[in-house]
């Protein structure tokens, strides 16, 4: 850098302007800091890749389809549904403009907290000081007290199989599809790949998924995962296990699986194999913050990675989610403001949108189990709930898991209609260390999802109404 | 079967206690006449044993709480070997394939690891800086609440020096039992302009020995007109007298000082101005005259002030005070003075010339009506006779209940002290 070079005084430094950093700004705002976002795409890109090419489009994606889906499937139920179809085309536009409604939100937010975004790609090159390179090709120098980064992450690739907008795609174009392909190959039995592979079968295309595992979601206890499978069968989803996509043929994906060579089709490749951290061009060594081997960030609970630099969101390891960045983003925000604050949740839920939803917080059983906890599970099968049935889907489990010396929750999974919206009582349940009694012994309202949360409390305290104990 | 073991009243009608220190947690083992507790009442620190053998269940109170008579101390499970586990009902599909995944498993902190607290209060605990695995939950099954991990901040704040002060720059990833501290966003020095120094409050909570005297204190303030008559005696007897009776009786003579005379004098004092020797009643709008002349003795212990009481002062002699008064004031510097020994005082005494004190404002520990301080025997310039001439003398701060004593009566009581000191050998007319 040039001696010399003239540099805007910043009070915090947000780097990023997704759910990570959005939130840490709001939150430094409120503690009265003079906050400044730079974030790539400008106030454009507030809301990150969660608002723009993840969670929010693939949930717009996942409802269409589910929609178009249960319309057919629900036939027997009375349904006539002839000529239903999707025509993303006339989708694209629509989701947009849910995005958009959001992120200006956000916009506003920010402007009431008189927080400033800038756009342009910055590089810190002292530990106070950062280069913006803006888009209209100049660069500008901020000197900056404190720091928050949160500039997440972008799809990892395969080498076999490089990213080319057309045939084979990201997770992010794969949701800006406008047309829907005859036939997908998903590298990636992760939560993308289910729920993308789950919503564009429903769509009616052919879906391969392909995973090197020996199971999907392996985090979750095998009998959460077992309505996900058998409904990736009906949908007529074909899934290789413990398989490996090797190459891409003209209309075909050539996949090896138990020795043998599978060929199938594949008008679009989605590779979905995971997600790496945006932290290799941002100069965090001149800052004397340290990364990781896998490009992650070190911190402790503090959010902390320097003396005046904190960083949150999907460059400091663990899942990839939106609410464990905003988390840390709040608390990033207060430490750096002279508070005291530390990431300590009790657990982070994770939903998969797959059909039926999954929910997992806390621990499985399997973890449980290894961690020496004497665990006691209680399980529910939907199959004995009123409102799955009039749903007419009944194939979903949910399990509480309970450490019996303690007779605490420590962790809760679901498979079933909706139950992305029961992740937060299960997480409450966690935070607060309710016992399994503290469970059975609160209503839960008739006909809902919900009951199974208290009749799988109600087995674990042996008075169960709806199944056998 | 558990039984609540609820606080009795150890002493003569306290009200409350402090709890100091527990001998015992949750899940102890204990037997009759273990020591469970150690507690502090407005005068000693007791050590509360078990009446029970059994199981400690729960806690009633955390270390610093304040416990009222009559509420539960402890509970204890009297039958041993109990314990409720839940059905282990539902099988699940354990042993199912699969590897541990290490990409979104959330993770919890094993279960028992984390203290039972909401996280609300973990929350406060961060910014208070306690670590809830030093804190008791008093919340039902034990849990931790808002008001305890406040106390413990109180607390805690002793033994660490720190509380939410200005937080100081840390390295980041220091030890979990240091309070998360923050750097401060600190401009000037960042921009090296200039070095502030940030150096911590130290918060020191009020407890035991010090928050009864403060409560005490204040409380005399509050209620109590004082009104003062300072005087200067001349102390040039006294000196001899003491003198004299040292060299009269070997044994004590290391160990005697001019406290026995005050005792006596002040005793003697009292038996002719009896109105000083008195309790005021608020409640009952009266006062009470004692006939026992009881003196205590204002002593400085380590955290404070205790008062041990010489019962009966007027009716021993010097030596007998001395003896009585070496040895209580051990005890009590020792904090091992028993509650009879520094109760039941009628009026108080307070040497303040030993720290070089000449006069002072001594403040009466209600109910009694008066205190006494004397200050330091020193050489002044005084006339005698229309001449200046150098005398040891000795200020005395004589201190009265305004509700009770009008300037007079307290003058003429303070008026037969001086006259005792400048001629002590007046005592040898009140021996019995």
């Amino acid at each position: 850098m040039v001696v010399g070079e003239m540099a805007e005084g910043v009070d915090l430094l947000v780097v990023g302007g997704g759910p990570g950093g959005y939130a840490a700004a709001l939150r430094a705002a409120q503690l009265g800091r003079e906050v400044v976002i730079v974030d790539r795409d400008g106030a454009a890109g507030l809301g990150g890749a969660c608002l723009h090419v993840g969670c929010i489009p693939s949930k717009a994606l996942i409802e269409l389809a589910e929609v178009v889906h249960r319309a057919r499937t629900m036939e027997m139920a009375g349904v006539t549904s002839g000529g239903i179809g999707a025509d993303l085309a006339r989708f694209q536009p629509w989701k947009n403009s849910a995005v958009e409604k959001l992120r200006a939100g956000i916009e506003t937010l920010l402007r009431r907290n008189k927080v400033r975004v800038l756009p342009g790609e910055l590089a810190f090159n002292r530990p106070n000081r950062a280069a913006v390179a803006t888009p209209d090709g100049n660069v500008t120098f901020l000197e900056f007290a404190s720091a928050i980064v949160a500039t997440g992450s972008r799809p990892a690739g395969l080498s076999g199989f490089p990213f080319d907008g057309d045939r084979v795609l990201d997770s992010a174009q794969a949701l800006a599809l406008d047309s829907l392909p005859q036939s997908v190959a998903i590298i990636g039995a992760g939560y993308v790949g289910l729920e993308l592979g789950t919503a564009l079968a429903k769509l009616g295309c052919r879906v391969t998924i392909v995973e090197t595992l020996k199971t999907i979601l392996p985090e979750l206890d095998a009998a959460v995962t077992r309505p996900v499978l058998r409904s990736l069968e009906r949908l007529g989803v074909r899934l290789f296990l413990d398989a490996e996509a090797t190459a891409l043929g003209e209309h075909e994906l050539i996949v090896r699986a138990g020795g043998t060579e599978h060929r199938v089709p594949a008008a679009k490749v989605i590779v979905a194999v995971g997600r790496l951290p945006n932290t290799g061009e941002l100069g965090l060594a001149s800052c004397g913050v340290t990364l990781l081997q896998d490009g992650t960030v070190q911190v402790d609970a503090s959010r902390l990675a320097a003396r005046n630099i904190a960083a949150v969101g999907d460059i400091t390891g663990g899942p990839a989610l939106a609410h464990k960045a905003t988390a840390e983003a709040e608390v990033a925000a207060e430490v750096l403001s002279g508070r005291r604050a530390r990431f300590e949740p009790a657990a982070v839920p994770a939903v998969v949108f797959a059909d039926p939803e999954v929910v997992m917080v806390g621990l499985s059983e399997r973890t449980a189990r290894a961690r020496g906890i004497d665990a006691a599970v209680g399980q529910f099968p939907l199959a004995a709930s009123g409102r799955a049935a009039t749903l007419g889907a009944s194939d979903g489990v949910v399990r509480i898991i309970v450490d019996r010396a303690s007779d605490v929750v420590v962790g809760v999974q679901m498979a079933g209609p909706h139950v992305s919206e029961l992740a937060g009582e299960a997480t409450l349940a966690i935070e607060m260390m309710a016992s399994p009694e503290d469970l059975a012994a609160t209503i839960h309202p008739h006909p809902t999802i919900s009951e199974g949360i208290r009749e799988a409390a109600a087995l674990l305290v042996g008075r169960p109404l709806h199944v056998m104990g | 079967m558990s039984v609540e073991f609820r606080m009795p009243d150890i002493g003569e009608g306290i009200a409350e206690v402090e709890l100091l220190e527990w001998h015992v947690e949750v899940g102890s083992q204990v037997r009759e006449y273990d020591v469970l507790a150690t507690i502090q009442t407005d005068k000693s620190v007791v050590e509360m044993s078990s009446p029970f053998t059994g199981t400690v269940v729960r806690l009633g109170a955390a270390p610093g709480d304040i416990l009222p008579v009559g509420d539960v101390l402890v509970v204890l499970d009297t039958d041993t070997g109990t314990g409720t586990g839940t059905d282990p009902n539902a099988g699940a599909d354990a042993g199912d394939a699969a590897e541990m995944g290490t990409g979104a498993a959330p993770a919890a902190e094993p279960v028992a690891e984390r203290p039972r607290a909401a996280p609300a209060v973990r929350r406060l605990a961060v910014e208070l800086g306690v670590s809830l695995a030093d804190v008791r939950g008093s919340g039902p099954g034990g849990r931790i609440t808002n008001e305890d991990v406040r106390l413990a901040a109180a607390a805690g704040a002793d033994q660490a020096g720190a509380r939410p002060g200005p937080p100081q720059d840390e390295d980041a990833g220091e030890a979990e039992a240091k309070p998360a501290v923050g750097p401060v966003p600190d401009l000037a020095a960042q921009q090296g302009t200039a070095t502030t120094r940030h150096l911590p409050d130290e918060h020191v909570p009020l407890r035991g020995l010090r928050r009864q005297i403060a409560k005490n204190m204040a409380e005399s303030w509050r209620t109590i007109p004082h009104i003062t008559d300072w005087r200067e005696a001349d102390a040039t007897q006294l000196i001899e007298a003491r003198r004299a009776l040292s060299a009269y009786v070997p044994a004590v003579a290391g160990a005697l000082t001019y406290v026995p005379f005050f005792v006596k004098i002040t005793a003697t004092a009292l038996r002719h101005h009896p109105l000083l020797n008195a309790s005021f009643d608020e409640e009952h709008q009266e006062y009470v005259l004692h006939r026992q002349i009881n003196i205590g003795i204002a002593t400085s212990v380590p955290d404070g002030l205790l008062v041990p009481v010489v019962r009966d002062a007027d009716t021993k002699t010097v030596i007998e005070l001395a003896e009585e008064i070496a040895e209580l004031v051990g005890l009590a510097r020792e904090r091992k003075a028993a509650r009879e020994q520094l109760t039941g005082g009628t009026y108080t005494v307070n040497n303040f010339g030993a720290i070089g004190g000449h006069l002072g404002t001594p403040i009466i520990r209600p109910p009694e009506v008066g205190i006494l301080g004397f200050g330091r025997i020193s050489d002044r310039v005084v006339a005698v006779d229309g001449v200046p001439a150098v005398r040891s003398t000795i200020g005395l701060s004589s201190v009265g209940d305004h509700r009770l004593h009008d300037g007079d009566t307290l003058a003429a009581f303070t008026s037969a002290v001086v006259d005792l000191i400048e001629r002590p050998y007046a005592l040898l007319g009140e021996l019995r």
